[in-house]
């Protein structure tokens, strides 16, 4: 155990572990203190002087960044000497700052615009063709655009390169008020991780070029998702735009953000998953498609009732494939509706893409984000890799779950014995190549739009929320898998698909989820109960 | 103390010996044997030898050199490394060259030792990029002793392998600093870091490390042949041994000096100096390089030159680098050429000192060339205050000592360049 101390910050008395760093104490009590150079997941480097404080005994300004605590220490963070302080860095900060809020992507969430207002407000006492000139819009990387001018050397974005990818790109060149962050000639901000460095960047420095002019920052809205990128499950945010017009709603997702989870990605995520945002506003599938034909709801149902309906009696006639792109909750409703529905046992479980690079940080082979949940919750239905071909023989119809059965990912048998099965009915977010020779393509939502969780590769459980909300004819897959229970003659209640519901059902049947439900899972997610430990320890299996 | 008594040597005991900078010339006049003495001790006798000798730092700080090699860790299984500081870059200070070029064994024979008594295995010698004949002169000297087996495996069969290595600065008074020329000596952009941790602790490469200046060593020997106690007899109560000055500026006989500690400036100016240039009356002086407080005339003059006196006086000892100022120079031209120093040479890092010392510079380019608006004086203590203990090292210290110190003794001569509000310059 770590020792803890008592401190006292502005009156407010906390016990931290002994060392922490003042600036975390404050948090706990609800103080920030203003900073620019520190952060949470990167050394200190004490540059920007804007965190000082005043603490009884110690002489001077300390900074909290590289101050820790001691037993007893008492903290003032808005004295008139660090209010004055604060002010003069700001003040310096602004000096040969080129002030081009209006035409900065930054502008909205920028430490500068936002500390100016907090705690200076003064005006500026250097005129602007006294200002120092540096390069602007510079195509640092591929992914990350530069501009000199905007940066405030807080070297957080060396720290980054050097301490997380190890792959020092990035320094501060030249000296005093010509200090600049640049790449050494020939060498580019190429890293996987790269944007990273535009998110840490407190100023418009370094912006992340994929969002460049898209969007005004306050237009946004914010909401916790899981990267659906890998099997990585890094936690993000998800930055959207809610166009509401009468009863309309058109969400638009613009970019994803890392979230900080110390468990699973720190405060990091990779450059591809960055992109994953696509998925909510690409290729999609706003109406129901009936033999190439787009229809109505009503219409695809009152067709698909009339291919359904014979094959309830008929036991295994209708076989079901999903991908592990599904939720737990997708899986076990799916799994639910082909045994009752059908009299189907087992499900079938494909992938959506090839394996693709990984590395020893946070990028997986797997590009799945699902893989393990879908496994587990199939549990003894589940069948997978070359058995699926021979699961699909002889079989009347088949349904498939957000996945692409011709996709040249899969094996020529798989296709093969998929192409010979009669009725397809595909319910997926977006265009495949398997939609279009499909009886019936039925819209459901990508992951921002739904309610679900998955499991990741250490076996975290995280969820997924919706967040956006588009006025087109796609649903939840869980809704969809309910109206398709209800052709076969099944009354499912709202309980039933609702997707907290679902997996409380998932966690009372399944050993490894016990316990767990959305409140538990939380904001963080939670780890599956680890059988093995509990085996060690001696516990019942 | 009747200072008339011929000055007891300590570092220039032999610099005036034929010869002295071979190494057959160091060892004619009993060169090395402080270092066979040292290694017949343990190292922690080194330490506490030098510790008790009084030897305090003479890069500036005037921290005391044992108790500083008592720092390095006990049982570390990380390599420790001496850095000898010899990037002397301070205005007005040039003490470490003639050293360096006049007694490179000394030198050399002091780091050694230094280097036994905090267990270190390889040492850097980090030299100031401009200085070719001092750097020759190491590496000379380096390369000889290498050869004489006195560095290397297993010197003097104590069982004990040093390494040196010379490493040149590239130009940056920064790297000076300790961490900034740890920095420099990784190979990074020579910048300062955050302390703590201290070097001592977490210091090149991440290893325990010492920083010593030159001078600070070159004091070893003398103390290991000569014992701690006569060595602490010399000086003051709390400023032992000898100080070298390097005087510059307005005087008949510029140069480098080695005086008791505690010696009254006013003889250092007269005797050693031979009193002002052209018989013009003094108007100040900077007593320890130019990132040092100003002293008019007349407080200089009632200073002895120790640690505690000049502190008294207002100012600091510092590198010992003293400027003359005569009545004839303008106090807001030279500060315009520090202003121009300290902002050239800011790393860069510091919020303040990045934007504060060329806004500063700017402030007094702009008033010692006539040009100087209403504010500007308030603006420069302004920008003073807030560099004053902002920063992660001292340069931005050592550009607001000056604007202070200056603005204390001399407000009227700047107060003359700047126009009131109806636009007048009060001076005419
Ligand atoms: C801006 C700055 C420049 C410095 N330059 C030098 C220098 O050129 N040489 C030196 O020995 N110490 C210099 N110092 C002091 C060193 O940081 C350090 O205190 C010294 O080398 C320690 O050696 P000592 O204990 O033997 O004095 C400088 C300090 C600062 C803040
Ligand atoms: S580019 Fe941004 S993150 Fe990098 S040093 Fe400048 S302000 Fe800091
Ligand atoms: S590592 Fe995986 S989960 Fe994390 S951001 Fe990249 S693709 Fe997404
Ligand atoms: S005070 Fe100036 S020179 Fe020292 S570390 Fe800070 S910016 Fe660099």
């Amino acid at each position: 155990m770590t020792d803890t101390v008592k401190v006292n910050i502005d009156g407010q008395e906390i016990e931290v572990p002994k060392g922490m760093n003042v600036i975390e104490a404050a948090k706990k009590v609800g103080v920030e203190i203003p900073h620019y150079c520190y952060h949470s997941h990167l050394s200190v480097a004490g540059n920007c002087r804007m965190c000082t404080v005043e603490i009884e005994g110690m002489r001077g300004l300390p900074i909290a960044c590289n101050t820790g605590c001691t037993d007893g220490m008492v903290v003032h963070t808005d004295t008139e000497k660090v209010k004055d302080t604060r002010a003069a860095v700001l003040e310096f900060l602004l000096l040969n700052h080129p002030i081009d809020c209006p035409i900065c992507d930054q502008a909205g969430e920028c430490m500068l615009q936002i500390y100016y207002m907090e705690h200076d407000r003064q005006d500026s006492r250097v005129a602007l063709e006294e200002k120092v000139h540096k390069g602007k819009a510079i195509e640092v990387g591929p992914r990350v655009m530069l501009d000199q001018e905007r940066c405030i050397a807080c070297a957080r974005c060396v720290r980054f390169c050097d301490e997380i990818t190890k792959t020092g790109e990035l320094r501060l060149l030249n000296r005093s008020n010509h200090t600049t962050i640049d790449t050494f000639p020939g060498i580019e901000l190429d890293n996987d991780y790269s944007v990273c460095t535009a998110d840490i960047c407190p100023v418009g420095a370094l912006t992340n070029k994929d969002f460049r002019f898209k969007a005004r920052v306050w237009f946004l809205q914010h909401d916790d998702e899981i990267c659906p990128g890998c099997a990585t499950g890094c936690n993000v945010v998800l930055d959207h735009y809610e166009q509401i017009e009468l009863e309309d709603w058109n969400g638009v997702a613009y970019r994803l953000r890392p979230r900080i989870n110390d468990d699973v990605n720190q405060a990091w995520m990779c450059d591809h998953g960055r992109l994953e945002y696509h998925k909510v506003n690409d290729d999609r599938l706003d109406r129901p498609i009936a033999h190439n034909v787009e229809v109505s709801w009503e219409g695809a149902l009152t067709n698909l009732r009339k291919v359904l309906t014979p094959l309830a009696d008929e036991k295994g006639a209708v076989a079901g494939i999903a991908s592990y792109d599904c939720t737990n909750e997708e899986i076990w409703l799916f799994k639910k509706l082909l045994k009752e529905a059908f009299g189907t046992e087992g499900v079938a479980l494909i992938p959506q893409r090839a394996d693709g690079p990984e590395d020893d940080f946070l990028i997986d082979a797997d590009k799945h984000p699902n893989r393990a949940g879908c496994q587990l919750v199939a549990g003894d239905d589940l069948i997978e890799g070359e058995a699926v071909a021979d699961y699909l023989e002889g079989r009347k119809a088949v349904i498939v779950l957000d996945a692409d059965p011709r996709s040249a990912v899969q094996a020529a048998s798989l296709r093969d014995a998929y192409s010979a099965v009669k009725q397809k009915i595909i319910l997926t977010p977006a265009k495949n190549a398997s939609v279009f020779d499909a009886s019936f393509v039925l819209p459901t939502v990508s992951f921002a739009e739904k309610d679900g969780t998955w499991v990741n590769r250490q076996g975290r459980v995280q969820r997924i929320r919706r967040a956006i909300r588009r006025s087109t004819a796609a649903k939840p897959a869980l809704d969809v898998l309910a109206e398709l229970a209800a052709l076969a003659g099944l009354q499912w209640g709202e309980d039933e698909r609702e997707a907290a519901a679902v997996f409380e059902e998932i966690a009372k049947d399944h050993p490894r989820f016990r316990g767990l439900d959305y409140d538990v899972i939380g904001r963080l997610g939670a780890p599956l109960e680890d059988r093995s430990a509990m085996a060690k320890e001696g516990g019942t299996v | 103390m009747d200072w008339s008594e011929a000055v007891t040597r300590v570092l220039f005991e032999h610099r005036d010996e034929k010869d002295v900078h071979t190494f057959e010339g160091w060892k004619a006049v009993g060169g090395f044997s402080a270092l066979e003495k040292a290694l017949k001790m343990k190292p922690e006798e080194v330490v506490e030898e030098v510790k008790a000798a009084g030897l305090r730092g003479r890069g500036g700080a005037g921290f005391p050199t044992g108790v500083k090699w008592g720092f390095i860790p006990k049982n570390t299984d990380k390599p420790i490394y001496l850095c000898v500081n010899a990037d002397e870059s301070e205005p007005g200070t040039c003490k470490d060259r003639v050293l360096m070029e006049d007694l490179p064994f000394m030198c050399l024979e002091g780091a050694i030792i230094a280097a036994y008594a905090i267990k270190a295995s390889m040492a850097f010698w980090y030299i100031r990029g401009e200085f070719d004949l001092p750097e020759r002169r190491m590496r000379a000297a380096i390369e000889t002793l290498r050869e004489k087996g006195l560095i290397g495996k297993n010197i003097l069969g104590s069982g004990w392998d040093l390494d040196f290595v010379i490493h040149r600065g590239a130009g940056a008074y920064i790297c000076g600093e300790e961490t900034g020329l740890i920095s420099s000596l990784e190979g990074d952009k020579g910048q300062p870091k955050i302390k703590p941790p201290f070097p001592a602790i977490k210091g090149a490469f991440g290893c325990p490390t010492i920083v010593n200046n030159v001078e600070s060593l070159a004091a070893v020997p003398w103390i290991m042949r000569n014992g701690a106690s006569a060595y602490a007899k010399l000086g003051t109560e709390k400023s032992n041994g000898t100080k070298l000055f390097s005087v510059s500026g307005q005087v008949n006989r510029p140069g480098v000096y080695e005086v008791e500690m505690g010696y009254p400036l006013r003889d250092l100016l007269e005797n050693e100096c031979g009193g002002m240039k052209r018989g013009r009356a003094l108007k100040a002086v900077i007593p320890g390089g130019s990132s040092m407080p100003v002293l008019p005339a007349e407080v200089a003059l009632q200073t002895n030159l120790d640690y505690e006196s000049v502190q008294a006086a207002g100012s600091m000892l510092g590198s010992g680098g003293m400027i003359v100022i005569d009545d004839s120079q303008s106090m807001p031209e030279l500060l315009k050429i520090l202003g121009r120093f300290y902002s050239h040479e800011s790393c860069g890092q510091c919020t303040p000192c990045r934007e504060g010392t060329p806004w500063g510079s700017r402030v007094l380019d702009r008033v010692a060339d006539g040009a100087a608006r209403p504010d500007d004086l308030e603006t420069l203590e302004r920008i003073a205050r807030f560099l004053s203990g902002t920063t992660i090292c001292l340069l931005a210290d050592s550009l607001a000592m000056p604007i202070r110190s200056f603005f204390q003794h001399f407000r009227e001569e700047f107060e003359a360049l700047v126009p009131t509000e109806a636009g007048e310059k009060s001076g005419g």
